[in-house]
């Protein structure tokens, strides 16, 4: 399966470089600015710089965890549209229950054990559309969505007992707590928030590709979602996998969250998701549903989503959000024909 | 109490307006989950044509062909790659959140609103307009007839010798058109565009139309309990006595309940999302 995803990525990539190239000269010439400019201050600002090239990958994290939790899920044929949710959810988790641990724990422990707290909370806030499913047969795809608007509403009830007065987000963790920032290591990408949820990120990538591609359940998981009846008929407890993918994807958008709240800010701030989670939807469709294919599509957007702020001054950054949907646009489009 | 309904009627029209649009679309056998950014794009064009013009008439027939063309510019990639229709209308969506915010800052330098725009006129009777037309349609046009043998079973209308991608491409600019109806009511309401101010209207129509099973009465039926929602939400949220995010929460709950209990014997259009 995976030797036919590798034939199709690259004409998809170039498709949607081709799209992105047309929108892109189309934004900057009705902004009033050169392309090439425009081209020049997004590549000198991003990967031409270590402190841009930090940023770069510390925005391309949480599109990993969260293009994963995607992939898996789509893999199982459940479309999980609530990732959003699940990971206001899972950081909203992370942020209250790191301000109970005591300050002089374990710094490694204390971490360890918020990014269990975080994947709980997800895994658990994509019950609710699982269960849906299960126990009324209501589609997932509405319910998961509606569980977003939930989702951000929930949050923002529940922190207010636990903000900070007169803000929106929960007190900042002690920094013994916090990932180890890059710029402890490279001096160069001093300021820049890149840290261990990177590295984490690629060791979830990693296990997601050998869970769906060299075990057993991977293949069930598969079979599952490219055959249901198919694999009810062979035996396949069709009950337990989909419920497993929902809480397994659930579970990877929650841990996405210790990007901000272990790594970036150090709390959990309301709303700080952005539609990460419906973006994360076309990192795994450009990825074609296959983890290790999800890590340049998560760099791409990666790159928009830094990019943007850089060439903000000649077009406004609102144009990398019209790329970012164009290429998920792209991506379904080349998907498998029926 | 009359101000009640009142508040009732005007706070459901644009469900009313993007369900029958979602009606006309699922049952021509397109899945369309991008109602809500056929909504948001109609919605600014409305404003930026009414500010320009100077006439609210001027901005919402802009609207509405924004929305129809935005539809085809759908259903095109719907029709000529077997996509998936569910998360083509997600991108779709999220497409016209980028759009709209680029051009708002464009137009208006603003990354939130447009500046205030002078509704005097009236939009019900074309909303009245748009609804009866559309049952008139399903129901008792041959334009109805093929739409439902396109949604249903498209053999049919090939061994008739008509196009299935003419009918539900004439279909997709009709929910496009409606849709944009929708939003040029919205622009009317709140005298402005402000930046995704649809606010997940569209998919709870969509939620609107799955539990109302592809019928219309019975789908603009369920809009008028979720815009029911909607009002109750304001008056909690005015009454003090929940907190505000548990009121707002209303609407989606009910939807979220609605599509958990929704009667199971109804079935969808069977050609549902076939290219």
């Amino acid at each position: 399966v995976s030797g036919a995803g590798a034939r199709t990525a690259a004409p998809r990539a170039l498709v949607a470089l081709l799209v992105v190239g047309v929108l892109f000269n189309a934004f900057c010439l009705a902004a009033g600015s050169a392309p090439l400019t425009v081209l020049r201050a997004l590549v000198q600002t991003t990967v031409a710089s270590p402190y841009g090239a930090a940023q770069l990958l510390f925005k391309a994290t949480p599109f990993l965890f969260l293009g994963v939790a995607a992939a898996l899920a789509f893999s199982a044929g459940q479309l999980n549209i609530g990732l959003e949710g699940q990971l206001l959810i899972g950081s909203l988790a992370m942020g209250i229950a790191g301000t109970y641990l005591p300050a002089e724990m374990n710094g490694a422990l204390a971490a360890a054990l918020l990014c269990v707290v975080g994947m709980a909370a997800g895994a658990l806030w994509a019950m609710l559309p699982a269960l849906l499913k299960h126990f009324f047969a209501a589609p997932e795809v509405m319910t998961s969505i509606m569980t977003n608007f939930v989702a951000a509403l929930t949050a923002s009830l529940v922190l207010k007992p636990f903000a900070v007065s007169e803000s929106t987000h929960t007190r900042a963790l002690p920094k013994a707590f916090l990932f180890t920032s890059i710029e402890s290591l490279v001096p160069a990408t001093k300021g820049a928030q890149l840290g261990t949820a990177f590295v984490l990120a690629l060791c979830v990538v990693a296990a997601a590709h050998v869970f769906l591609f060299r075990t057993r359940t991977g293949f069930l998981w598969r079979a599952f979602g490219s055959n249901p009846r198919a694999a009810k008929l062979y035996g396949a407890p069709t009950t337990a996998l989909m419920l497993s993918a929902f809480a397994v994807s659930g579970a990877l958008s929650g841990l996405g969250a210790c990007a901000y709240v272990l790594g970036s800010k150090g709390f959990h701030e309301d709303g700080f998701s952005g539609g990460i989670g419906f973006l994360a939807l076309g990192v795994a469709l450009l990825g074609r549903n296959e983890p290790l294919y999800v890590v340049p599509a998560a760099l791409l957007f990666g790159l928009l989503s830094y990019g943007s702020l850089a060439v903000n001054a000649y077009v406004p950054k609102e144009m990398t959000d019209v790329l970012t949907a164009a290429i998920m646009a792209v991506a379904i489009a080349q998907g498998r024909k029926r | 109490m009359k101000a009640l309904l009142l508040a009732a009627a005007r706070v459901s029209v644009p469900y009313l307006l993007a369900a029958s649009a979602g009606v006309v679309s699922e049952r021509g056998g397109v899945v369309n989950f991008a109602l809500e950014g056929f909504m948001l794009v109609a919605a600014f064009v409305t404003a930026l044509v009414a500010l320009w013009s100077d006439s609210l008439w001027l901005g919402a027939g802009a609207g509405i062909a924004a929305g129809a063309l935005y539809a085809l510019g759908y259903y095109a990639m719907a029709a000529r790659f077997a996509a998936n229709q569910v998360l083509l209308g997600i991108s779709f969506n999220l497409a016209a959140i980028g759009l709209t915010r680029f051009c708002l800052k464009l137009a208006y330098d603003s990354a939130s609103n447009s500046p205030r725009v002078a509704a005097e006129a009236q939009l019900w009777p074309l909303v009245v307009l748009a609804l009866v037309s559309t049952f008139w349609v399903l129901a008792k046009s041959r334009f109805g007839v093929r739409l439902v043998a396109a949604g249903d079973h498209p053999p049919a209308l090939v061994a008739q010798g008509v196009s299935v991608v003419r009918v539900r491409a004439a279909a997709l600019a009709l929910t496009g058109a409606l849709c944009g109806l929708a939003g040029a009511t919205l622009v009317a309401a709140q005298h402005q565009f402000t930046d995704a101010m649809t606010a997940g209207r569209g998919y709870i129509a969509v939620a609107a139309v799955v539990f109302g099973a592809w019928r219309l009465v019975p789908v603009l039926s369920v809009c008028v309990l979720f815009a029911g929602a909607e009002v109750a939400d304001f008056l909690l949220q005015r009454s003090d006595v929940f907190a505000p995010q548990l009121a707002q929460m209303l609407p989606y709950v009910v939807c979220l309940l609605a599509l958990g209990l929704r009667q199971k014997t109804h079935r969808a259009p069977l050609a549902l999302g076939e290219p």
